[in-house]
C-alpha cells in the first residue's frame, strides 16, 4: 500500500502536464508519480484524458509540463534507451494472426539488439522468462489467432516484459474480458509489481481497480480529481461527482474495499 | 479459462507445423542457393543448340581463376554459353531476385501481403519513366549508366508514393484501396506509355520491351549497370529487416519498441522502388513475381524478414529463370514475352489469395 517511499526518484514523474489539440484541452495540469513496486490505477469516464496522458508519458503526444522517466527528462532519451526502461501495452494491440506467441515475445527484444544483432542466448532466456512471468507457457507455441481474449492480453504483456522494463504502462488491458480473465490480468500486474516493476494501468472497472491497485488516480474532463489509496479515491462523493447519480459505492463484505455498483 | 481447458486447447492445436517450419528455415537457405545454381546451369544448356549439362559445368569451372580443364567444347558452344545463354540466365536471376525482394519489402511496409511492384503500379510507373527517357533528347548511350534507369526510378517512386497516400488508413493499407489505386495508376501510366510508343516512330521501338517484359535482349553490359543499383537497394532493405519484423505489429506498437516508423517506411519504400525500377529497366514489366514468391516463402519459412528476404531473393531468381526457360522453349523458335507468362500464372494466384483473405481474414 502507499507506504512512505525510500527511492530517491520515482520511475515516472508527471508534473503539470497539459495537452492541447487545437484549442481543445485534453489534459489540464495533471501531476502523478509511479514508483517501483506499485500498481497505480488511472480511472475516469470515457474522454477524461487517460489515454492521452499515457501517450504523452511515452513521448507519443506533445504537451507542456515536465515528464521524467527514472529521474531523467523524457525528451533527453533516445527512443531505444527509453523503451528499455519503459514498456507499453496499448489498447487493442495488433499482430498477424499467424504469428506464434513466442515470436511475438521475441520482438520485445528489439530495443536491446544492435543494428545487425542476432538474439543472444541471453535474449532467448529473457524471452522464455517473460513467457513464464506472464503465464503464457501453456500456449507459447500457438498462433495469436487461436488464443482466447485473456491469453492474447497476456501474450502482449509478455512481449512488453521481454523489454525488461522497470516501468509498465497499460491502457485498458482488461477491456472485453470475462470476470475470471479480468481478475487474472490484474493479479498478474500485482505479481509484476511484487517483482519490483512500477505499473501504471488505465482501468474502467472501479471495483476491480480498488481491489488490485495500491493507489488510484481519478481523472475527469482532463483534470485530476483525486489521487491516493483506493479507499480515499473511491468514495461516494468523488464517484458521484464524476460518474453521476447512477452509481453507488458500497463496502466489500470481505476486506472492506470499496465496491461500485449500480444505484437501484 | 481453467487449466483443464487450456490443456485441451493445446492438445487440439499442437502444431508440428511450427517445428517443420523451424527445420525448413534452418536448411532452407542453403537448399535454395544450391537449387539456384543447379537451375541456372541446366537452363543455360537448353535452347536451339543443347549443350550437355556436365560439359557446361566444366566450361564454367574452366573460367574460374587457376582452373584449367579440357572441356572439349567447340568455339560455337563457348559463344552460345557465355554470350547468349548466361547473360540471359543472369539477367533473369537478378530481375527475379529484385522483384521478389522488393515485393517482400513493399508487403512489410504496407502491412499487406497483396502489395507487389506490378499491382502497385510501380512497374508501369518505371516503364513510363523509361519510355520518357528514351523519347527525350537525352543521350541513351546503349543502356550505360544513363537516363533510362534514373527515369524508371523516378516513375516508380511517384507511383508508390501516390498509391500509399491514396490507400493508407490508420492501421495499415486497405486491400481494396491499394489494388484500386494501383490499377488506376497502371492504366494511367500505361496509357501515356502507349501514346509515346504510337507517336514516337522508329525511336520508340525499345518501349515495346518495357511493355512486354522479357530477357531476349539481355547482355552483360545491361547486367553490369543493374548490379550497383540492386546492391544498394538490397543492402538498405536488409539493414531494415528487424525493423520490418517489428512493423508486422501495428505502428503504435512498433514505435513503442523503438522503431522510427515514418523514417523506416520512407527508406524501405525508396530502396524497394529502386530495386523494382532497376528490374524494369533490365527486363520491362513482369508482374506477380513479387507477390507469388514472398507468399510461398512465408508459408515455408515463417515471418522473420532476416530469413525471408534472402530466401525470397534466391527463390525469386530460380523462379524467374524457370519461367524464362519456359517462355523461350514452349513454342520455339518463337518466344512468349516473360511478362505474359507470369501474368497468366500470377493472375489466378492473386485472385485465389484475395478470395482466401476474404474468407480467413489473414
Amino acid at each position: 500500500m502507499a507506504a512512505p517511499r525510500l527511492e530517491p526518484a520515482p520511475l515516472l514523474e508527471v508534473r503539470d502536464l497539459r495537452v492541447l489539440i487545437g484549442a481543445r484541452v485534453l489534459v489540464d495540469g495533471v501531476s502523478l508519480e509511479v514508483a517501483a513496486g506499485e500498481v497505480v490505477g488511472l480511472v475516469g469516464p470515457n474522454g477524461a484524458g487517460k489515454s492521452t496522458l499515457m501517450r504523452a508519458a511515452t513521448g507519443g503526444r506533445a504537451g507542456t509540463g515536465d515528464i521524467r522517466v527514472n529521474g531523467r527528462a523524457l525528451g533527453t532519451y533516445a527512443k531505444r534507451d527509453l523503451f528499455r526502461i519503459l514498456a507499453v501495452v496499448q489498447q487493442l494491440p495488433e499482430a498477424p494472426a499467424t504469428m506464434t506467441v513466442r515470436d511475438l515475445v521475441l520482438l520485445g527484444r528489439f530495443p536491446h539488439l544492435g543494428l545487425l544483432g542476432r538474439e543472444s542466448a541471453r535474449d532467448l532466456a529473457v524471452v522464455e522468462a517473460s513467457i513464464v512471468r506472464a503465464g503464457c507457457e501453456a500456449f507459447a507455441d500457438r498462433t495469436l489467432g487461436t488464443l482466447s481474449g485473456g491469453e492474447r492480453r497476456r501474450a502482449f504483456i509478455a512481449r512488453a516484459l521481454a523489454q525488461e522494463p522497470r516501468l509498465l504502462l497499460l491502457d485498458e488491458p482488461t477491456a472485453n474480458l470475462d470476470a475470471e480473465a479480468h481478475a487474472e490480468i490484474l493479479a498478474l500486474l500485482r505479481r509484476l509489481a511484487g517483482e519490483g516493476v512500477g505499473v501504471l494501468v488505465v482501468l474502467h472497472d472501479l471495483s476491480y481497480a480498488a481491489a488490485y491497485c495500491d493507489r488510484m488516480v481519478l481523472m475527469h474532463e482532463g483534470r485530476l480529481v483525486v489521487e491516493g489509496p483506493p479507499a480515499r479515491v473511491v468514495t461516494p462523493e468523488h464517484i458521484g461527482a464524476v460518474y453521476g447519480r447512477h452509481v453507488r459505492v458500497l463496502t466489500h463484505p470481505e476486506g472492506g474495499a470499496p465496491l461500485v455498483v449500480p444505484a437501484l | 479459462m481453467s487449466i483443464r481447458d487450456l490443456g485441451l486447447r493445446v492438445a487440439a492445436t499442437a502444431t508440428p507445423r511450427a517445428t517443420l517450419r523451424a527445420r525448413l528455415a534452418f536448411a532452407g537457405i542453403p537448399l535454395a542457393a544450391l537449387a539456384l545454381v543447379v537451375i541456372a546451369i541446366l537452363a543455360s544448356t537448353q535452347g536451339a543448340a543443347a549443350i550437355p549439362p556436365w560439359t557446361a559445368t566444366l566450361m564454367l569451372l574452366d573460367r574460374l581463376p587457376f582452373v584449367h580443364l579440357d572441356t572439349g567444347a567447340s568455339e560455337a558452344w563457348q559463344r552460345i554459353l557465355f554470350d547468349i545463354r548466361l547473360p540471359r540466365v543472369f539477367a533473369a536471376a537478378l530481375v527475379g531476385a529484385a522483384l521478389a525482394t522488393s515485393g517482400s519489402a513493399y508487403q512489410g511496409v504496407f502491412r499487406n501481403p497483396l502489395a507487389d511492384p506490378f499491382l502497385l503500379g510501380v512497374a508501369s510507373g518505371a516503364a513510363l519513366g523509361a519510355a520518357i527517357a528514351i523519347m527525350s533528347p537525352l543521350p541513351i548511350d546503349s543502356w550505360g549508366f544513363g537516363w533510362v534507369p534514373a527515369f524508371a526510378f523516378i516513375g516508380a517512386t511517384v507511383a508508390v508514393t501516390s498509391v500509399y497516400f491514396v490507400a493508407r488508413t490508420g492501421a495499415g493499407v486497405d486491400d481494396r484501396s491499394l489494388i484500386l489505386a494501383g490499377i488506376a495508376l497502371s492504366a494511367m501510366f500505361g496509357g501515356v506509355t502507349s501514346f509515346l510508343l504510337l507517336t514516337g516512330g522508329q525511336k520508340a521501338q525499345p518501349i515495346f520491351e518495357f511493355i512486354f517484359g522479357g530477357f531476349n535482349t539481355s547482355s552483360w553490359e545491361r547486367i553490369a549497370f543493374a548490379i550497383p543499383y540492386l546492391a544498394v537497394g538490397a543492402t538498405v532493405i536488409a539493414l531494415h529487416a528487424r525493423a520490418l519484423n517489428v512493423m508486422q505489429l501495428d505502428e503504435e506498437q512498433a514505435s513503442h519498441l523503438g522503431v522510427n516508423v515514418a523514417r523506416t517506411k520512407v527508406i524501405v519504400l525508396v530502396a524497394a522502388s529502386l530495386m523494382a525500377a532497376t528490374a524494369v529497366a533490365v527486363a520491362g514489366t513482369i508482374g506477380f513475381v513479387g507477390l507469388v514468391v514472398p507468399h510461398a516463402i512465408r508459408m515455408m519459412f515463417g515471418m522473420d524478414y532476416r530469413r525471408t528476404l534472402l530466401a525470397s531473393a534466391l527463390v525469386g531468381a530460380s523462379f524467374m529463370i524457370v519461367v524464362d526457360l519456359f517462355s523461350r522453349l514452349v513454342i520455339a523458335p518463337q518466344e512468349i514475352p516473360v511478362g505474359i507468362v507470369t501474368s497468366m500464372l500470377g493472375g489466378p494466384f492473386f485472385l485465389y489469395l484475395m478470395r482466401r483473405r476474404r474468407a480467413v481474414g489473414v
